[in-house]
């Protein structure tokens, strides 16, 4: 008796479940905006990004006149932190039911668009729903996975050395000019760490930094990856890892201890606490550091990452700060397209969204807002145009596994900081490493 | 004999506040740079600023987009409250099966019950998002109260099964022989005197989901229906700049209700259980 | 089941009663367990097997799973150095921080359980860094701390020490994170006390008249009859210690370092699964961390035999 009353009990919850879950509610919880019958009908875009509190207002404005100048379309925010974006995305892809338009990273791009998560955007372009004329070539090509385009640049960004202008006045020391090499900046580093002394370092350490090292591997000629294989050799990476050591060894460079006790928060890194005074970053983040800087009245300024003697090739190169993409499965591409549109070439728009994100990707909408920038962002908008003028192209989006292997690097370039390993194990180890990482994410 | 008792006495009272000190410095220095500006929060180590900044709490509590902090506030309230009166219920009630009632198939329900603790939340996940979004409660506020309703926080049913086998069987055996039935002795027996287990129950309820980053992530898309940890993180974005003034002062802010809640709840601490009922 | 009937109705009425019972408490129970149960089947069963079998697949959570069977377990085992490091690290955080975390809480609990001016503040004070959890503010004020710089830093060098940054430095970082954990201890306590206040008073005013010292009364009544709730606690501060996440990803900025040195075996896990896109392997490697808890833990549940008291006469 009691047998058949649990199975009765079980049988009763269970077919209550399963329709619930089958009957199921709403389809895909997407657009529940009328279908596009064409005739005017509202339609809902969910749109989400990452930020903090002025990107949100700002992006919130930017869509508010997107819906004036689309009557018929809403767009409905999402928008969060960093933290947590990319696993609240994979989680909502894997329900299919991601945002119609969605801001993407560059170090995701290939993982998402090559799982077939994104949209195809060569279709709008060639409908002029989305146009790309005036964009920087390189940045088409960086937003581009297996030659089809799957996001657009939002903000052009471009690596830098961001140094203390005002210590190195202080100090006498020259400023840093367009064509300096890697010895140059070590000799500069270790003359800041010898005038200032003890606690004060010439440099950050950045070297468990990926897409720093790119650089050393450009001008070396190679590139870090080649068809999701790792394509750095032993000796730009021997290179690097010793140039750092040496570094650290005369004070230029940070040592193990204080570079991991920094995140990458500005307000954390050694050169806005008052202990180096230089550290290598991107250029939209200029204005975030002098913010965050400890002596306000001090001055931070930028310049390009410094070349290699007989360097190949320049390593410098424009990169997407971020992106904005639209979702495979949305209900409405030809409106998610308008939207991206908007985003990146409306001149209204832009002067809403100003560089918050980084420099306008469309280059006449660029020269449109430098003239009424401010001075520091002035110095940015100059920095890219010096950096336009002496770079190469960016290399194709990082393939699937990049951020395994970033880690990887990252343990590496400690290891050998806190001389758990000497540089020629560690290298072999992290080689050995890359192999397998690659080898089973293709 | 009475100066070594005083001296005792002393010595219990500083090594209490000592610790207690140690315990709240961090505390203080969160309070502390919420009243800071920007630049002086990372640099600087002592807890008091060396400005005076009330700029922080201005721009918390405006929050984002005209969804004041106030906001985050209230709904992380409704989320929290949901969650305890349904864990309270649906735990003790399991746990009251658990420890006093036998039935077949008790020890594999236990078993399973425990098992369900030991499975990281991280691979659940993803199944457990496509079944509500299949129920299309995405975007509301059900999937984080509704499964408190359903038990699924067994960490409380093993808390209140320990609490009850505390309570000897005597007491069962006598209202049983006055002709109470299980359900009576639950309600008018077990549950008065595990109020302590259902207490704690709360408190920890009301805590955990109040911090619960993660699945109100994932759950919540609607900015206006954010709770207080994602309104925190609005502030943060470590790939440009954050806005750290408010968000140490709305997380100080955000501690007051916890703070409300334990010492409210308290008070049972204080006075006790007594299991006179046995002779009474 | 008929037989039982027919054999109920010629023993005694005692017997009858109690087979009776038996059989009510079924259905009681299962009124009782509904809402559990209903969970349980609804919201946990099916994706408990949901990553049992994802386990089994190369799942990138975009992308549909591919079925590699013991593919994931095998790597595991045999060529991925972080695993191992993970569950060492993860080994050391449970053996230092669970023993360390209990024995506070009992003695804070047993020390704020009587006469003492201010009890309640003290109790509050003492609950009040549980309430922060896993905040990014109290990760940065702990690195700032902790640091190199830090507050206990510059207290050691006003006697002279140098000392190391406890958080970056791969020696010293997983302890740093064990402190925290250990600060945290006033869940356990607030469990310990409630625990207290179920031991009758009679029984220490009765011990007393026998003549029994504080000591006596602790070890011969209070450990006793607080044994069930100090075996709850040890479980569960076991079970979820394996399971620490949010403060190593916290302080560690979710990178688990330095040099993977604060990589608990679940931030590695959350790794896999979201960050690398490795939800197959991440699945995996939940498994193998159930059986691992489900082992201490049943080795737990058998010990208990021989020093857990209940008051209700059972085991």
């Amino acid at each position: 008796m009691f047998k058949k009353s649990l199975i009765a009990g079980l049988s009763l919850v269970m077919a209550v479940t399963f329709s619930a879950c089958s009957s199921g509610g709403k389809q895909n919880g997407q657009a529940s905006g009328a279908d596009s019958g064409g005739n005017g009908d509202k339609i809902v875009l969910r749109m989400s990004w990452w930020g903090s509190q002025t990107r949100h207002d700002l992006t919130m404005k930017a869509l508010k006149l997107f819906e004036q100048k689309h009557p018929n379309i809403t767009v409905k925010p999402e928008y969060s932190g960093w933290d947590g974006y990319f696993d609240k995305l994979s989680t909502q892809v894997a329900g299919a039911n991601a945002p119609d338009v969605i801001q993407m990273d560059y170090a995701y791009l290939t993982d998402y668009a090559k799982r077939g998560a994104l949209l195809d955007l060569d279709k709008y372009v060639q409908s002029k729903d989305l146009d790309i004329a005036d964009h920087d070539k390189s940045m088409i090509k960086a937003g581009s996975v297996d030659g089809k385009l799957y996001a657009v640049t939002l903000g052009v960004n471009a690596p830098g050395v961001l140094y203390n202008s005002t210590v190195f006045q202080n100090l006498g020391i020259e400023e840093p000019k367009e064509d300096w090499t890697w010895k140059d900046f070590g000799d500069i580093a270790a003359k800041i760490a010898k005038a200032k002394g003890q606690g004060f370092y010439g440099s950050a350490d950045i070297s468990g930094t990926t897409n720093m090292f790119e650089i050393l591997v450009r001008q070396n000629g190679h590139s870090l990856f080649n068809n999701g294989q790792f394509a750095a050799t032993k000796d730009d990476l021997k290179q690097w890892f010793t140039m750092w050591d040496n570094l650290r060894k005369n004070g230029g460079a940070t040592p193990a201890e204080v570079t991991a006790a920094a995140t990458n928060a500005q307000e954390t890194r050694p050169i806005s606490v008052g202990t180096a005074a230089m550290d290598f970053a991107w250029s939209n983040q200029v204005i975030a550091f002098q913010k965050a800087l400890k002596n306000q009245n001090d001055k931070i300024k930028v310049q390009v990452i410094p070349h290699s003697e007989g360097e190949k090739k320049i390593g410098e190169y424009l990169k997407p700060s971020m992106f904005v993409s639209g979702y495979a499965k949305t209900a409405h591409p030809k409106e998610v397209a308008e939207l991206i549109n908007f985003l990146v070439n409306d001149p209204d728009c832009a002067k809403i969204l100003g560089t918050e994100r980084g420099i306008p990707v469309n280059s006449k909408i660029r020269e449109q807002l430098k003239q009424s920038a401010p001075e520091q962002e002035k110095m940015i908008y100059d920095f890219i145009e010096t950096v336009s003028k002496h770079s190469s192209d960016i290399d194709p989006p990082y393939p699937q596994g990049f951020s395994e292997l970033d880690k990887s690097f990252h343990t590496t370039s400690e290891q050998i900081s806190f001389g758990q390993s000497s540089i020629d194990d560690a290298i072999t180890q992290f080689m050995n490493n890359a192999k397998s990482i690659l080898g089973k994410s293709q | 004999m009475e100066q070594t008792t005083e001296k005792m006495h002393i010595v219990k009272h500083v090594i209490v506040i000592a610790i207690a000190f140690v315990m709240l410095y961090p505390v203080l220095w969160m309070l502390g740079s919420s009243f800071k500006p920007a630049n002086e929060i990372f640099s600087e180590i002592w807890i008091w600023p060396k400005q005076w900044v009330f700029d922080n709490y201005i721009q918390g509590w405006t929050g984002i987009q005209g969804n004041s902090f106030a906001h985050f506030l209230g709904n992380s309230l409704i989320v929290s409250v949901g969650a305890v009166v349904g864990n309270v219920l649906s735990c003790s009630m399991a746990a009251y099966a658990f420890a006093r009632l036998n039935f077949r198939f008790k020890t594999i329900a236990f078993g399973l019950m425990l098992m369900t603790i030991m499975l990281p939340h991280h691979v659940t996940l993803i199944p457990q998002y496509i079944i509500f979004n299949k129920i299309g409660w995405i975007n509301t506020f059900f999937p984080l109260i509704v499964p408190k309703w359903l038990g699924t926080d067994a960490f409380f049913i093993f808390l209140t099964v320990q609490f009850i086998r505390g309570l000897p069987r005597e007491l069962d055996e006598a209202a049983t022989i006055d002709g109470c039935g299980p359900i009576r002795i639950f309600w008018k027996i077990i549950l008065p005197l595990a109020l302590p287990a259902l207490i704690t129950t709360a408190i920890f309820t009301f805590l955990w989901t109040w911090d619960d980053f993660f699945s109100q992530l994932i759950y919540l898309s609607d900015p206006i229906k954010y709770t207080v940890p994602l309104g925190l993180r609005l502030f943060l974005d470590s790939s440009s700049q954050s806005d750290w003034g408010p968000m140490f002062a709305m997380s100080t802010l955000s501690l007051v209700p916890c703070f409300i809640v334990f010492i409210l709840c308290q008070k049972y601490f204080v006075q006790g259980i007594a299991t006179s009922g046995i002779k009474g | 089941m008929n037989a039982h009937y027919e054999t109920a109705a010629i023993r005694p009425a005692v017997a009858v009663k109690k087979k009776a019972r038996r059989y009510t408490q079924n259905g009681v129970a299962l009124f009782f367990l509904a809402p559990w149960l209903i969970g349980l089947i609804c919201l946990t069963l099916g994706p408990m097997i949901a990553s049992l079998y994802f386990s089994f697949t190369d799942y990138s959570v975009l992308s549909a799973p591919n079925w590699v069977g013991l593919t994931n377990y095998k790597t595991m085992f045999t060529s991925d150095k972080l695993f191992l490091i993970s569950l060492k690290v993860t080994f050391l955080y449970v053996l230092v921080s669970v023993p360390l975390k209990l024995i506070f809480a009992l003695a804070v609990a047993v020390l704020l359980n009587k006469g003492m001016k201010g009890l309640g503040i003290y109790r509050t004070v003492y609950y009040i860094p549980s309430l922060l959890g896993g905040s990014v503010a109290i990760a940065m004020l702990w690195r700032k701390m902790f640091g190199g710089d830090g507050l206990l830093n510059q207290i050691l060098h006003l006697v002279g020490i140098n000392a190391p940054d406890w958080v970056a430095n791969p020696k010293y970082a997983l302890y740093s994170i064990v402190l925290l954990s250990v600060w945290q201890f006033g869940s356990s306590m607030i469990i310990f006390l409630a625990g207290l206040k179920q031991i009758p008073s009679e029984y220490y005013e009765a011990s007393a008249v026998d003549g029994a010292s504080r000591m006596r009364q602790f070890f011969s009544i209070t450990i006793p009859m607080l044994s069930p709730v100090i075996f709850f606690n040890l479980v569960m501060q076991i079970i979820t210690s394996f399971q620490s996440f949010t403060q190593a990803f916290v302080i560690s900025n979710g990178t688990g370092g330095p040099v993977n040195s604060t990589l608990m075996y679940s931030l590695y896990l959350y790794k896999k699964g979201f960050a690398f896109f490795q939800m197959g392997y991440a699945s995996a490697m939940a498994w193998v961390l159930v059986l691992l808890i489900a082992l201490f833990t049943l080795l737990i549940f058998r010990s208990a035999k021989s020093w857990v008291h209940y008051e209700d006469g059972g085991k």
